[in-house]
């Protein structure tokens, strides 16, 4: 039988051993691995995310990388109309993804069709076919737009630019 | 020239890190980002012209509202170019990122046709 510790139990808030582990808890925790699919965009967008990666925004600087599989990714990051062609391709992504999952919907084609609204080779909007998180408008969204919809995400961010109280 | 030359070996390590620091600061925006229309309410006759030049069909004009959808709009000054009034303008706000497609319509209140 264990006997109880001869020292008292540390005050999880107040312990000066507790300061270090919870400044690196919260400062690494909610990093994401993203999965970009383009579903039929004009490639707007995906210059605009591909501008996260430059020495500029420097996305990695926020604990967030894109990787190359929707098995290693946490988020799905969806560009364009959602073809009928993509629609299938899109579902086969969704589901290969590792639970708990996000989709993120990046410009006004993947919210609403945008500009190719009502179109007959398209949906309006990636909702249609995937449970979209977080919308990002734009046409196309400036790379800190898409940044603050990766942040929104994850709850790091409250929206309208602002950071959530943790 | 050998100070000169001295000066040009010397610079790059005097030039500070070009990152941003978004979200921590925020964004450093050129002057030609065109943002979210915005109304002006003092000068709108509800004339109906911005809902008709709108290509993506984002702006709804309802009696005493005048509503633009995020989602739709693509940010082209359309409705701007239409008013008559001049009484939209293409504002900075660019962070419009939601969690629903209702929370992307944003309203303005607007007085009836006069």
């Amino acid at each position: 039988m264990t006997s109880p510790s001869p020292l008292p139990v540390p005050e999880s808030e107040e312990d000066p051993a507790m300061v270090l582990p919870r400044e690196i808890d919260r400062r690494l925790r909610r990093s994401l691995h993203v999965r970009h699919l383009d579903a039929g965009s004009c490639n707007g967008c995906d210059w605009e995310i591909a501008a996260l990666l430059n020495p500029y925004h420097d996305l990695q600087r926020l604990g967030i990388d894109f990787v190359a599989s929707p098995r290693h990714a946490d988020l799905l990051l969806v560009t364009g109309v959602m073809t009928r062609n993509l629609e299938e391709a899109a579902i086969r992504t969704y589901e290969a993804m590792p639970e708990p999952r996000l989709v993120v919907a990046v410009g006004a084609c993947a919210i609403s069709g945008g500009v190719f609204a009502g179109s007959y080779a398209a949906r309006d909007g990636i909702d249609d076919v995937l449970p979209v998180d977080v919308y990002v408008p734009g046409c196309p969204p400036r790379p800190e737009a898409i940044i603050e919809g990766l942040l929104v995400a994850v709850g790091r961010m409250a929206g309208s630019g602002k950071r959530s109280a943790n | 020239m050998p100070m000169d030359l001295f000066d040009r070996v010397l610079r790059p390590l005097r030039r500070r890190p070009l990152t941003g620091r978004y979200p921590d600061e925020p964004a450093v925006l050129p002057a030609t980002v065109h943002g979210l229309p915005e109304v002006d309410p003092s000068r709108c006759d509800a004339t109906g012209d911005c809902v008709t030049a709108c290509p993506t069909r984002a702006i709804t004009l309802m009696p005493g509202s005048w509503t633009v959808d995020a989602g739709r709009c693509v940010f082209c000054a359309a409705c701007a170019l239409a008013c008559p009034q001049d009484a939209i303008r293409l504002g900075s706000r660019f962070e419009l990122a939601g969690r629903s497609r209702e929370a992307l319509r944003v309203s303005t209140p607007v007085g009836g046709p006069r």
